[in-house]
């Protein structure tokens, strides 16, 4: 016979109902509930609070807390889509979806350019670009001279700036995607397929209807 | 809900038709102990299963990984023109960041399938520096094209062979990332072998570990 098993369990601020964030996203419903687990974790890492604040972040990136990071900032910024300053768990799974392997495509270009428009005037400039490139040589310790920034710089902007104005349009974008198909490829996590394996706590707690099988 | 509960005490029923030979093989194989469950082997042993093993068994060997077919030829491979490597524009290099791999969400850095290191030398000593390595774990080298290895290692595993891939691109003529990434094989014994034998072994190679 089938029955809800329906819990009195206390929901976060910003807690989405799994089959809704199903609906709208690649991931399953247990998917879905195992995303919850993770969160879960994530968000009471430092503040027992159910949502991810930048230190949380930080330190499940980087095992530290305080370790500060311009793209780790950028992708917390675009998760982040209430703008509140702290990523809800409505947030994390649709955000997470734009990396799943099935996401569609489009979706993973354009989260791209979001992210790389650091100062989000809806172009790339050229001194954005560079500055991304200084501070990952930075982070990695990596030391190449003034002259050598500036050719790569260039070079790709040449590549890239088909108008010639300067700044990188998405669709300039689009186009430079489209011949170099490595440049999205940090926006897909193949762990997201297997998530249930990685957190399959979700098969003692899940919410799911029960049902004859 | 109910599903997963008879899945961990094996509660199931057979249909009347199954012979007992196969409700004794599924027995073995429903076991929700890994330690006393039937291996692939011992499957493969069993009588009943061998008796519609022969028709399908070339699909089955074929089946492993096509593109790998043509690759193992007794030829010594020529690395002459491997040292052209693939090269990075600036957004290539910004996707480096650790700040964008989201992988440490979910796993441990060492437990992690992909790593990246940056190295000072020259890509032809990058890849002879990889043979020998190869070589010293047993493990055959084959090349796909410019600038990319494959390290294959046979396995006992039900997995099939550790297969491991070398990727290198030239950040500038001194500078080169190199990206090393098990395509298939069990994961426990590629961690093993990284941790163990090739990540000392390539310490002279590195300039830096990526996400360390």
């Amino acid at each position: 016979m089938g029955c809800i098993c329906s819990k009195e369990v206390k929901h976060t601020p910003g807690y989405e109902d799994p089959a809704l964030l199903a609906k709208e996203t690649p991931f399953s419903v247990s998917e879905v509930e195992a995303l919850y687990e993770l969160f879960k974790k994530l968000s009471s890492s430092i503040i027992n609070d159910g949502l991810i604040h930048k230190e949380e972040f930080q330190l499940a990136l980087f095992r530290n807390r305080n370790r500060r990071n311009l793209f780790a900032d950028r992708i917390f910024d675009l998760f982040d889509l209430k703008r509140n300053g702290v990523i809800e768990f409505g947030e994390f799974v649709r955000s997470l979806g734009v990396f799943h392997p099935n996401a569609p495509v489009e979706d993973k270009i354009k989260f791209a350019f979001r992210l790389y428009d650091l100062r989000r005037t809806g172009f790339i400039e050229r001194e954005e670009l560079k500055e991304m490139v200084i501070a990952l040589l930075h982070e990695s310790d990596l030391v190449l001279s003034e002259d050598v920034i500036e050719t790569i710089v260039d070079k790709t902007f040449s590549d890239a700036d088909l108008k010639g104005d300067g700044k990188i349009d998405e669709d300039e974008w689009k186009q430079f995607v489209a011949k170099n198909p490595s440049l999205i490829k940090n926006m897909t996590l193949p762990y997201l397929k297997d998530i249930t394996l990685a957190f399959p706590s979700f098969v003692l707690t899940s919410e799911v209807e029960e049902s004859e099988i | 809900m109910q599903m997963y509960k008879k899945i961990s005490k094996a509660e199931y029923k057979c249909p009347h038709s199954f012979p007992p030979e196969v409700r004794r093989l599924l027995k073995r194989i429903l076991d929700p102990n890994p330690n006393t469950r039937i291996s692939m082997k011992k499957i493969m042993e069993n009588s009943w299963f061998k008796k519609g093993l022969n028709l399908n068994s070339k699909q089955m060997k074929d089946s492993v990984n096509p593109d790998f077919q043509p690759l193992f030829e007794p030829k010594k491979p020529d690395f002459s023109h491997a040292s052209k490597v693939s090269s990075f524009n600036a957004f290539d290099i910004i996707s480096l960041s650790t700040g964008f791999d989201l992988s440490g969400l979910f796993v441990e850095n060492d437990r992690k399938e992909e790593v990246k290191f940056t190295s000072a030398k020259p890509a032809s000593d990058i890849i002879s520096k990889m043979e020998q390595i190869a070589t010293s774990l047993k493990m055959e080298v084959c090349t796909k094209k410019d600038g990319q290895l494959n390290l294959k290692k046979p396995s006992g595993s039900q997995n099939g062979p550790l297969l491991i891939d070398v990727e290198i691109f030239e950040i500038t003529s001194s500078f080169h990332l190199v990206e090393l990434k098990k395509s298939s094989g069990d994961a426990f014994e590629y961690r093993k072998l990284f941790n163990q034998d090739v990540k000392p072994a390539l310490q002279e190679l590195v300039w830096a570990w990526h996400g360390e």
